[in-house]
């Protein structure tokens, strides 16, 4: 007898009902928030348009500047990747090295601390002086502000290792190489994955201040002068394509990383 | 590592004398640090010049520009870090306040919770060019200031108001603890540590806004002094004021951490956050 189970498409059916169950909470705030929006504009906001932008104004406004939002966007994407990868690669050569090595480590702790703790976005001027106001200085300041978190959640992986795995490793007459490749890594290895998501946030907030920063283009940028042009149906859609952004880069980072994890944890 | 036994370590040797473990550790890091300012001093300034003066002065430059501009400077560092002092004042009695609404009930959480994560869920700094917009030149520095620290605090004490085991909470309610006594005697005081970690990462995040703020627009301020001297090319005023910032703000997340050291005995401090 064949049942809903058996029926074919219900796995598909399954995992989109468990989705909607997940997600209908978020789903029916955003279309709430929207309609507000709607309401807002319609029948509440009396100074118009430009002051508070209707959800008509907003579509027409992007519409008409697509190409500029587009190309802003590809922009701020291409620097916000790259950034996050140099900021990765620096921050895990970096951190293990500095959590593995005595010397480095004893000799560069006030170091560490005094950079980690400054403001992050006032030192992005310097990067435009190095490297002027293109796509370079952007993707490398998002890489700065990427690297310290990555860093960081390196080093404290590293530090947080139970002793019990060093002990393990002594009995079983491990060689430094092999402790390190067989047991250490995996141990620090949900810290560094932490990290590694925060630092992709990280690494789009060092986008946009240094867009902020370096007048030229890119979707940080475009929310800066549309501000400045009044142009608020433009900077409500870059700033919903900046969320929107965002979110997938995060989902898809925590969503990659969660697939490399191995099984079940050390603990 | 036998530490004890042989002083072959070359400073101590060059002394003299010997030290504990712990000051060699010290001593090896302040030397480290001078050494870096030492190096980038030999490279950037006189003998080596392996970097020019107007892409990174050296130190004494940045030193002698600091002298030269000091009324200037600290006219605008006075302006950024009211902001930010101000900002981090809401920031940190918004956030604490916040959690422990969010911690009376799972009913306030569930509604609440939403809310917060979608305050988050866009870059914070992103929404400085529309505060500015919409409340005006004058407080849009304290808010802009104020809400991109506010979240990091937020997270920081509502992580530490909902700290409590399990058997925390049994024990708690074989006791007939009615809800103030468990706030005041339970959740509180373990959320202390995790309420100074959010100050200390509030102090960073409060001047990071106060900057951004001046970026997008303001006419005073240290964001404002830099974005300037960068437009007029004047790169040593710029690293001047870039510098005197960061070691103002290091030196506010310093006495955060020293008061929560000096506060709370039962967990150590760690001074990476």
């Amino acid at each position: 007898m064949a049942t809903e189970d058996t029926l074919p498409g219900a796995k598909l059916r399954e995992r989109v009902n468990s989705w909607v169950d997940k997600n209908i909470y978020a789903v029916l705030l955003m279309a709430f928030v929207v309609l507000l929006w709607m309401f807002y504009s319609e029948f509440i906001n009396t100074r118009g348009d430009l002051y508070f932008p209707s959800v008509e104004f907003v579509i027409t406004q992007s519409m008409a500047n697509q190409e500029l939002l587009i190309s802003s966007l590809q922009q701020t994407m291409t620097e916000t990747l790259i950034g996050w990868v140099i900021g990765m690669t620096l921050g895990i050569i970096l951190g293990t090295a500095f959590s593995e090595v005595s010397f480095i480590k004893h000799t560069f702790f006030p170091t560490v601390i005094f950079w980690q703790s400054l403001p992050m976005a006032v030192l992005a001027p310097m990067f435009v002086v190095w490297f002027g106001t293109g796509l370079h200085a952007v993707a490398l300041f998002a890489g700065i502000s990427s690297f310290w978190v990555v860093m960081i959640s390196t080093i404290t992986g590293f530090g947080t290792i139970d002793k019990e795995f060093d002990h393990l490793g002594t009995v079983f007459g491990a060689t430094y190489a092999q402790q390190m490749r067989r047991i250490r890594v995996w141990a620090a290895l949900p810290h560094i994955f932490t990290g590694l998501k925060v630092g992709a946030q990280q690494a789009i907030v060092g986008a946009i201040v240094a867009e902020f920063v370096a007048s030229g283009s890119g979707i940080g940028y475009i929310v800066k002068t549309s501000v400045s042009k009044v142009q608020p149906g433009l900077m409500f859609s870059s700033l919903i394509l900046i969320m929107v952004f965002a979110l997938i880069f995060y989902k898809g980072v925590e969503f990659s990383l969660d697939y490399l994890s191995p099984g079940p944890s050390l603990e | 590592m036998s530490s004890q036994a042989r002083n072959t370590w070359l400073p101590s040797s060059v002394l003299g004398i010997r030290l504990s473990k712990r000051k060699r550790r010290l001593l090896q890091g302040i030397l480290g640090s001078v050494g870096i300012v030492v190096f980038w001093e030999l490279a950037s300034g006189e003998p080596l010049h392996l970097v020019t003066e107007l892409m990174l002065p050296p130190p004494s430059l940045i030193y002698e520009n600091y002298m030269k501009n000091q009324t200037l400077l600290h006219r605008h560092l006075w302006s950024t870090m009211s902001t930010a002092g101000i900002g981090w004042i809401i920031a940190v009695t918004g956030g604490t306040l916040m959690a422990l609404l969010l911690s009376h009930s799972e009913r306030m959480e569930d509604t609440l919770m939403p809310i917060m994560i979608s305050g988050n869920s866009i870059p914070r700094v992103t929404l400085a060019p529309v505060f500015l917009f919409y409340i005006g030149g004058f407080s849009a520095k304290y808010i802009i200031s104020a809400w991109v620290a506010f979240f990091p605090m937020f997270i920081n004490a509502f992580d530490g108001v909902e700290d409590i085991s399990p058997e925390q909470k049994s024990l708690l309610e074989s006791f007939g603890a009615s809800r103030l006594q468990e706030y005041r005697y339970v959740r509180i005081m373990n959320a202390i540590p995790f309420i100074f970690d959010g100050m200390k990462i509030a102090v960073t995040m409060s001047v990071v806004g106060a900057v951004v703020g001046e970026f997008v627009g303001a006419s005073e301020g240290v964001g404002f002094i830099a974005l300037q001297s960068l437009r007029v090319y004047n790169i040593g005023l710029m690293f001047s004021v870039i510098a005197l910032a960061s070691f103002v703000t290091v030196f506010a997340f310093f006495i955060v951490f020293k008061i929560q050291d000096m506060m709370i005995y039962w967990k150590e401090t760690s001074l990476l956050s």
